[in-house]
């Protein structure tokens, strides 16, 4: 960019009003991570349905219905756990939520690892024959939501602060944006289709206002999660900078029941009927979350049932029983009051305690998130190309190409995602990471042909892609297993049924946005003759 | 406007936005953290609140402190000024956190 563009660029600076400073403040907040909190946004919003996306991507899994008798079923799984894993320091056994599919899940921790090295067990049993289920490996769901914050491909703690400074960003976005508003209720019905820029300023707008409380608090809500790791000053200023103080400091807010060692001696173990009783005498119309032995078989051994979570609160209550002698020892200790909002605070952001209407309405926030920062990186780009008359400078291509290529090239690699779960061999060795593999590659591959084709035609062609892909997955769902949609419906299999029937319904809606996708531009010069015209001059 | 003030007044404006980044980005946290803390112990030392607990709502509300103290700091028409008050007060609320810490 020569000189006299930057001094143009002025006109946009903070310095003025305070709406023209807020103004400039909210475009580049907004604008120097959009991509990646778009990534965050489409990837967390799949994160409400990672249950039902699971389910899906396990067609094995059978469709079960029983009653879930507590009592017979935790004791089955138990003896389950003895028999595969006998010489296990824990055993968890986690009971299905509404949302599951009726199957259990057990967890053993080994005291030796296994045959394949696994330090872990980790099975899906039948509740009413006590068997485990064989299903395909898969990332499923909960691969989708944990990338919306642990990201891929880098370590953990990494993507964990590249993901909160992006947070953080958003929250400075938010409220300048706020604040740079003059007509929000104006805003809110306002919609020129058709008027160019005007256009994408009134779709920014309109998804921006349209979910500002859940932007809010998705937004503070998620740093909240890692208070201490993306805001480490005050506690560091005044207690230390210590390990030592960070792990009491977390004990303090988060108090648990610390677990007693083992001892060495092997005692008799309780039925687990008795405390499961004084559990449900306490509780009476709760649903059990899980029962976990640690040092089973040990005198030593503790037994915690832990309920799930009632409103918004985060922590369900647990009782810790004495494994041996079933006598009820402990209830979970209360947490402060501060702790009780970051909870109730983090509880909002996963709505766990959602139903499935606020689920749907979670979701359609989250993608409303994801049309907020795409429409306000397309009006960025948008802006900077009305600027000149000629081909615009290399930057403001490439932020074009990286728009498609993020835009709609990530939708197109989760579709892909879904696509090699029925597609990849079931017997194939890191079949679930080699799922996300194939996510990765066809994001890529957007990117590659968003810059390799003439703009419009590539929104045009992978719009027209991501339609085909999403409206076509019920049929190779068909074609490649027995838990289809004439199966589904007949079945009330309404879990993998919505699946189907929501990629149907996203294709059609997406066919409908590739019709209404501007023509491309017809070539009537080469492009070597539009690099040849004079530079724009502006604000000389 | 001719070229050549044309480019001063875009390296000025460079300089300009450079030192306000850092001094949100690195000036904000501190002050805002210094601030938290000061408050967190003040609170604690008159018995209102554990100092854990302080600390918490503290390092909570700094998110928000944050964000409206980069408000300022790219509003505010003089850098000059925006230094001047963020390092004044900030080294007032150290000396303030010494005095807290060792009364």
């Amino acid at each position: 960019m020569d000189d006299d563009d930057q001094v143009k660029g002025q006109e946009e600076t903070f310095h003025g009003g305070f709406r023209q400073s807020m103004a400039w403040l909210h475009t580049w907040a907004g604008l120097v991570l959009s991509l990646l909190l778009y990534f965050v946004f489409i990837t967390g919003s799949f994160g409400y349905f990672n249950t039902e996306i699971t389910h899906w991507m396990q067609p094995e899994m059978p469709h079960l219905q029983a009653e879930l008798n507590v009592a017979e079923q935790s004791q089955a799984a138990l003896d389950h756990l003895q028999r595969v894993a006998p010489d296990a320091s824990r055993y968890l056994v986690r009971f299905p939520s509404e949302r599951a599919n009726g199957a259990i899940r057990v967890f053993a921790n080994l005291k030796t690892p296994d045959a394949k090295g696994a330090r872990n067990l980790n099975q899906l049993i039948d509740p009413d024959t006590g068997s485990p289920i064989e299903a395909r490996s898969t990332g499923g769901g909960n691969a989708l939501y944990r990338m919306h914050y642990a990201l891929h491909y880098i370590p953990y703690q990494a993507a964990v602060y590249t993901v909160g400074v992006a947070t953080l960003f958003m929250l400075l976005a938010i409220f300048t944006g706020i604040v740079t508003h003059k007509k929000i209720l104006a805003d809110f019905f306002t919609l020129r289709v058709g008027k160019g820029q005007r256009s994408w300023l009134d779709a920014h707008n309109m998804s921006s206002v349209l979910a500002l409380p859940f932007m809010l608090m998705i937004t503070y809500s998620g740093l909240v999660f890692y208070t201490f790791q993306y805001s480490p000053g005050v506690a560091v200023l005044s207690l230390g900078a210590e390990q030592e103080t960070f792990r009491t400091l977390n004990r303090y807010l988060y108090p648990r029941i610390e677990n007693p060692q083992a001892t060495g001696d092997a005692a008799q173990m309780v039925p687990v009927a008795g405390p499961l009783e004084t559990a449900q005498a306490l509780w009476p119309d709760a649903r059990l979350r899980f029962l976990q032995i640690n040092h089973p078989g040990d005198a030593a051994a503790t037994l915690s049932i832990g309920r799930w979570p009632e409103g918004i609160a985060r922590r369900g209550e647990i009782l810790y029983f004495d494994a041996v002698s079933g006598e009820l020892h402990e209830r979970m200790p209360a947490q402060p009051p501060s702790s009780v909002f970051a909870s109730a605070t983090m509880s909002l952001h996963e709505g766990h305690f959602a139903d499935y209407y606020l689920r749907w309405l979670y979701f359609l926030s989250g993608l409303l998130g994801a049309a907020m920062i795409a429409t306000g990186s397309l009006l960025w780009a948008k802006k900077r190309r009305n600027q000149y008359r000629g081909r615009p400078p290399r930057s403001i291509r490439f932020v074009e190409r990286a728009n498609l290529g993020t835009i709609v090239g990530l939708p197109l690699g989760c579709a892909a995602y879904f696509w090699a779960n029925r597609l990849l061999p079931v017997g194939l060795d890191e079949r679930a990471a080699w799922e996300l593999h194939c996510l990765f590659v066809v994001w890529a591959l957007s990117f590659m042909h968003a810059g390799a084709r003439e703009l419009r035609c590539a929104w045009r062609e992978q719009v027209g892609l991501l339609a085909g892909l999403f409206m076509a997955l019920p049929l190779l769902n068909a074609l490649t297993t027995d838990v289809h949609l004439g199966v589904t419906l007949g079945q009330g299999d309404w879990v993998r049924a919505g699946f189907d029937l929501s990629a149907l319904v996203f294709g059609v809606a997406l066919l409908f946005v590739r019709r209404r996708l501007p023509a491309p531009e017809p070539r009537s010069q080469p492009i070597i003759a539009m690099d040849s015209l004079p530079s724009p001059k502006i604000g000389g | 406007m001719g070229r050549r003030d044309g480019a001063n007044v875009a390296t000025s404006y460079r300089w300009q936005v450079a030192a306000r980044c850092l001094l949100a980005l690195v000036g904000g946290v501190l002050w805002v953290s210094a601030c938290g803390a000061v408050i967190s112990l003040s609170l604690a030392r008159l018995g209102w609140m554990s100092m854990p607990e302080g600390v918490h709502i503290m390092t909570l509300a700094s998110f928000i402190g944050w964000c409206a103290l980069g408000m300022w700091i790219f509003y505010a028409p003089s850098l000059r000024r925006v230094t001047g008050l963020l390092l004044g007060s900030g080294g007032a609320l150290c000396i303030l956190l010494v005095v807290l810490h060792t009364a």
